[in-house]
């Protein structure tokens, strides 16, 4: 427990850093360090999101596997780190 | 004397007659036969149930989750990942020029017009006995990186020979030089008129002033002519869509009162350039409040043509600038050798410019030596609108464009100045003075904030448009309507 705390405390002391989620293989969030109701809708977008990625970079090269996602957008960017059981989403805002 | 008498009556039998004989008889059909069927109808019946919205079912499993994670597989999966994150947070963190242009853009209110680059070729300023120096047009690239100067002169007076050139310059890249032009061609007369291809770059189509229409191809650095030049200068270019995708479709216009489009062949190496249709603008076809008498030809000095949906003009509709001042809204289509459709009120003497607003389908703007630009509704003869120029008659408004974001916007060339004008009241936003050559031609980037004006001394200036004047989001729905009000007047009066 204090490991994987201590782990998300970690990336979320970096600058800009808006929030973490982790979510496992079925798109549940596990871990979270946002509300509720954003965990859930992100968590749930951004589930199917990578799934999606991961189908089509496995589709192109079925030997190749996705590693990374980031989503830049106006406001902030939210980087997903796929796993076979988990996902990492952080979201970030890099001008502050 | 007289008795009554009687006389007996006789009787005798009919041989003809008998009695009719009736007899009854019976008939039978068959039975009808019945059957008797069960059917059985189903009832319905009410019953409630319940289900949980996908974001409380998450709650739900959220609330459980904790006794089922795997302790030893998350912190596992964690510090493989954390690395990777980390150094991607960093690295945002510390290249900042990705986010910076939300920082540019902070400054809202920005209201000037500075200019970016000045490129002035010496290789067009050093040709001697040259009198063709002068930046008579400019066309940006769709993508709004490239830009294109003819160079030529407005003060032909006879036929001239002289050679001219059309230079290429891409302002994205890094060692932009604003001396020497990226790619040049040398024509054998006056340029009058250039056109990029919206959508393929590669193509530049020119017009001379020896009437002479050419497409110059970037990239095979050749040349297509076309195949029977107009008589008089080309004064106007516009590509168009053309139904067969093998195939492109150019328009051009000159003073001899011609519109020929023309198909050039895109895989196919060709030389020429061959013709679709040629249609002509003859006074006779024009009604008499056009002021013109007798059967000569109209000159044509702009067009254009409106965008719905595809990035090239597709409609047969355009709408043409003449000499003598009148504004024609003409037709490609059909075989009719005379295109007019529409004539609306002339200005007095050439109409310089002429463009159709983006954001509404009916109106364009026109500007001419009167010193006035004007606003047409398509269906109407006279104006909604009047802009009158202020300054000197001596300075010319050579170009008028609407601008590329707001609506109600239109910038306007007089004699030195940029003039930017709100075109529904209409007021003068904002007149800026560019230095002494006057102006000869403008054009608006398609694609990115900035503006392009060629001066009679072969100067073109390239000048980037302030925040406020491009930043439309909060503006635009208030102008498009303010637009579409000025449109209405028409119908009530």
């Amino acid at each position: 427990m204090s490991e994987v705390e201590e782990t998300i405390k970690r990336i979320q002391s970096h600058k800009g850093v808006l929030g973490i989620i982790v979510v496992n293989s079925e798109g549940i969030p596990i871990l979270t360090s946002l509300d509720n109701s954003t965990t859930v809708q992100y968590a749930g977008l951004i589930h199917q999101l990578t799934m999606k990625a991961r189908s089509t970079v496995r589709d192109i090269d079925p030997q190749n596997d996705l590693t990374f996602l980031r989503l830049r957008s106006k406001k902030h960017e939210i980087m997903v780190a796929p796993d076979k059981e988990y996902l990492l989403i952080v979201i970030q805002n890099p001008s502050e | 004397m007289f008795h009554d008498y009687e006389s007996k009556t006789f009787e005798f039998c009919s041989f003809w007659k008998t009695e009719k004989k009736l007899r009854d008889c019976n008939s039978q059909t068959s039975a009808i036969l019945t059957y008797d069927v069960d059917n059985q109808t189903t009832r319905p019946r009410d019953a409630e149930c319940q289900t949980e919205t996908f974001s409380q079912l998450m709650k739900s499993k959220l609330a459980h989750q904790d006794e089922n994670i795997d302790q030893e597989k998350l912190s596992k999966f964690l510090s493989n990942v954390e690395e990777v994150v980390s150094k991607q947070l960093k690295i945002n963190i510390s290249c900042n020029h990705l986010y910076s242009w939300s920082l540019k853009h902070g400054n809202v209110n920005d209201k000037s017009i500075v200019c970016e680059h000045v490129l002035d070729e010496d290789g067009v300023k050093q040709e001697k006995n040259n009198i063709n120096k002068e930046a008579t047009c400019i066309s940006w690239s769709g993508s709004g990186a490239s830009i294109v100067v003819g160079f030529g002169t407005n003060e032909n007076i006879s036929w001239s020979e002289n050679k001219s050139f059309v230079c290429l310059w891409n302002l994205d890249r890094p060692k932009l030089n604003p001396h020497k032009c990226d790619h040049k061609l040398e024509v054998e007369s006056s340029v009058q008129a250039v056109a990029f291809h919206p959508t393929l770059p590669q193509y530049i189509a020119v017009g001379l002033f020896s009437g002479v229409v050419l497409v110059w191809n970037i990239v095979k650095d050749d040349i297509i002519y076309g195949e029977s030049p107009h008589e008089d200068p080309v004064t106007s270019l516009l590509w168009f869509e053309h139904q067969n995708n093998k195939y492109l479709r150019l328009v051009s216009g000159s003073t001899d009162g011609k519109l020929i489009s023309w198909r050039i062949r895109k895989d196919k190496d060709s030389n020429l350039m061959k013709i679709d249709q040629t249609k002509k603008i003859n006074s006779k076809n024009l009604p008499r409040r056009a002021g013109v008498k007798g059967q000569t030809a109209i000159g044509i000095t702009c067009l254009d043509s409106p965008i719905h949906d595809s990035p090239l003009p597709s409609s047969g509709t355009v709408v043409v600038g003449c000499e003598n001042g009148s504004v024609i809204k003409c037709s490609l289509e059909g075989v009719e050798s005379n295109p007019v459709t529409f004539v609306y009120d002339n200005h007095v003497g050439p109409v310089y410019s002429i463009q159709w607003s983006k954001f509404h389908r009916n109106l364009f703007i026109t500007c001419a030596m009167d010193q006035l630009c004007r606003i047409y509704h398509a269906l109407q003869t006279n104006p909604l609108r009047e802009i009158r120029i202020g300054g000197s008659v001596s300075n010319h408004i050579y170009s008028v464009c609407w601008s590329t974001t707001r609506p109600c916007m239109a910038y306007v060339t007089s004699g030195t100045d940029i003039e930017v004008w709100d075109v529904t009241t209409p007021s003068l936003i904002l007149a800026t003075k560019l230095g002494k050559p006057p102006i000869t031609s403008m054009r608006t980037n398609p694609s990115r904030p900035s503006i392009a004006t060629g001066c009679s001394n072969g100067v073109v200036q390239i000048l980037k448009l302030g925040s406020r004047l491009v930043h439309a989001d909060d503006v635009i729905k208030e102008e498009t309507m303010a637009l579409y009000d000025i449109t209405k007047e028409t119908i009530n009066e």
